[in-house]
């Protein structure tokens, strides 16, 4: 049996040589690459330390199902010297979700007013018309508050060309035929169990079968979401933020809380969506994903955005749209790990 | 009209883990991921080919989670890891050892040991240093003196017999040894000048 040498840094405490290997020793990734890698895994948890006020905002209008239940993994995930702490939030934010819900499924429809932000997800045309074919088969019920969305408006910095919200294959930039109407139309959504699904269960962030919007270029749905609940719930987040993630980000940081928000936001939004996607609701994924452009310009987890519409696309059997996000994908994040699934998909070497 | 090159499944979606794996994916990146990182980064992996390695790595065994059998998280990540670099390792040339001298002659001044306190500057040395060394050795090294694995670990990892990391440890040792004396020895005369 071979011993194991001593090592170099405990022969030679001082000199060159020490120095340097302690050195490499003591090299860290960033807590920023970390965290999108645990994301990337789907481990939300570490950065939704505080899922509960991500409930509270995006999480409300996606989930609240989702912010309950990731307040509860990260409970389990995180030591257990937070335990009690997490357990308290995803009490918390349980509460805030279903408040949310309560509210907005309610026979009272949304006022505006001061008290209230509104949390706009445009819909595409597709979705609306799926939405009305499943309509066309339900009882009526009275909408919620829509108002005409404007079209999603890309960051300057995104290299292909805005066009609608998911219907354009002008977007593609990889030769893909700009000719919208030779897409599959969109099948309707598999009618999923309320139980089984966040997002059919909280039908805040998107119509119900009966809620046809009453314009067909691309609606959006105007979610209020009480401010109060918003800080009671932001009241919750870690004192010790995440520091920023690099990169172009037009929103003005006020704090570390604000972008731990931001990106709870996001990830309970993409975790509503992804759950939809799983439980063959596509559609409604593409819906709660359609509005992330304009809803969070800061696109900092856009890549798995996009491969999300791409899985969505594809699982609606809409090929072409699948393959336009995925050419967004090649065009605008070449080095993501996203990139590389996309190009597979795109069979590009 | 393209056809898709073959169709996606749900298990496609790179976030696809269920709450009851995130508990043990995120107990493996606790533990694993500075040292996955730092072994790429010694392999010569720049910090951002390293971030997107590592995520890569992590991905693999978030996919392949219940083939990975509890215990064996770290080699099944070394070994994903390593296959990463060894590609990386092939689209890139060796730095040279006149590139080596070069680097260490832009220590200005006297070449005194607080000069080298400066740790982002040691890190460019170590990797000069290591990048000189073949592949073979270098992973061997930097597994063993900077991730502190033992020599079984190491030989699990990779897969070669015990004694290969022997040998290899060795070389490596000598060839880091003989870099680190010329490097020392080069910046002596520089600053006797």
């Amino acid at each position: 049996m071979t011993s194991n040498p001593q090592r170099l840094l405990e022969r030679r405490g001082q000199g060159l040589a020490a120095t340097l290997l302690r050195a490499g020793c003591e090299e860290r990734p960033s807590s920023e690459s970390t965290r999108r890698t645990l994301i990337a895994m789907g481990v939300t948890t570490i950065v939704g330390s505080a899922a509960g006020e991500a409930a509270g905002g995006a999480g409300a209008v996606v989930s609240g199902l989702a912010g309950s239940t990731a307040a509860k993994v990260g409970a389990s995930s995180i030591s257990l010297a937070f335990a009690a702490k997490w357990v308290a939030i995803g009490g918390l934010s349980g509460l805030v979700a279903v408040g949310a819900a309560t509210e907005l499924a309610g026979p009272r429809p949304p006022e505006p007013s001061a008290s209230a932000l509104h949390l706009t997800i445009p819909l595409p045309a597709s979705a609306v018309a799926s939405e009305r074919h499943a309509s066309s088969q339900q009882p009526q019920r009275p909408p919620v508050a829509v108002d005409d969305g404007a079209p999603i408006s890309f960051p300057p910095h995104t290299a292909v060309s805005p066009g609608s919200a998911h219907g354009a294959a002008e977007r593609a930039p990889m030769g893909l035929e700009p000719n919208a109407s030779r897409r599959e139309p969109m099948q309707p959504p598999p009618v999923a169990s309320p139980e089984a699904s966040p997002l059919t269960r909280d039908r805040a962030m998107t119509p119900a079968a009966g809620e046809t919007p009453p314009t067909p270029a691309a609606p959006s749905i105007a979610v209020p979401w009480r401010r109060e609940r918003a800080v009671a719930a932001r009241g919750t987040l870690v004192a010790a933020a995440e520091p920023p993630p690099d990169g172009d980000d037009p929103q003005p940081r006020v704090g570390g809380s604000e972008v731990t928000l931001r990106l709870n936001s996001q990830v309970v939004l993409i975790d509503g969506a992804w759950a939809a996607v799983k439980q063959h609701d596509a559609a409604a994924a593409l819906r709660a994903l359609s509005g992330y452009e304009q809803t969070f310009p800061s696109l900092d987890l856009h890549p798995e955005v996009l491969f999300l519409r791409v899985t969505a696309e594809d699982a609606l059997g809409h090929k072409l749209g699948a393959r336009a996000e995925a050419a967004r994908i090649v065009a605008l994040y070449p080095q993501s790990v996203q990139a590389k699934r996309a190009r597979a998909l795109l069979a590009l070497p | 009209m393209v056809g898709v090159a073959r169709p996606l499944v749900v298990e496609d979606w790179p976030g696809a883990a269920v709450p009851e794996r995130s508990e043990r994916l995120a107990a493996i990146a606790r533990q694993h991921f500075d040292y996955v990182w730092r072994l790429l980064r010694r392999l010569g992996l720049s910090q951002s080919d390293a971030d997107d390695v590592t995520q890569q790595a992590f991905l693999v065994a978030s996919r392949r989670l219940d083939d990975i059998r509890p215990g064996s998280e770290r080699s099944f990540l070394y070994r994903t890891a390593l296959n990463s670099a060894y590609k990386h390792r092939r689209s890139h040339e060796r730095r040279r050892e006149d590139e080596l001298d070069e680097l260490s002659l832009a220590i200005p001044g006297d070449p005194g040991l607080e000069e080298l306190v400066d740790r982002r500057r040691a890190r460019v040395i170590l990797d000069a240093v290591v990048e000189t060394m073949p592949m073979d050795l270098r992973v061997v090294f930097v597994l063993f003196e900077i991730d502190g694995l033992s020599t079984q670990e190491i030989a699990d990892v990779v897969g070669i017999p015990l004694g290969t990391v022997a040998s290899r440890l060795r070389r490596g040792r000598a060839e880091f040894e003989n870099c680190v004396a010329r490097l020392e020895a080069r910046r002596q005369h520089v600053g006797a000048k």
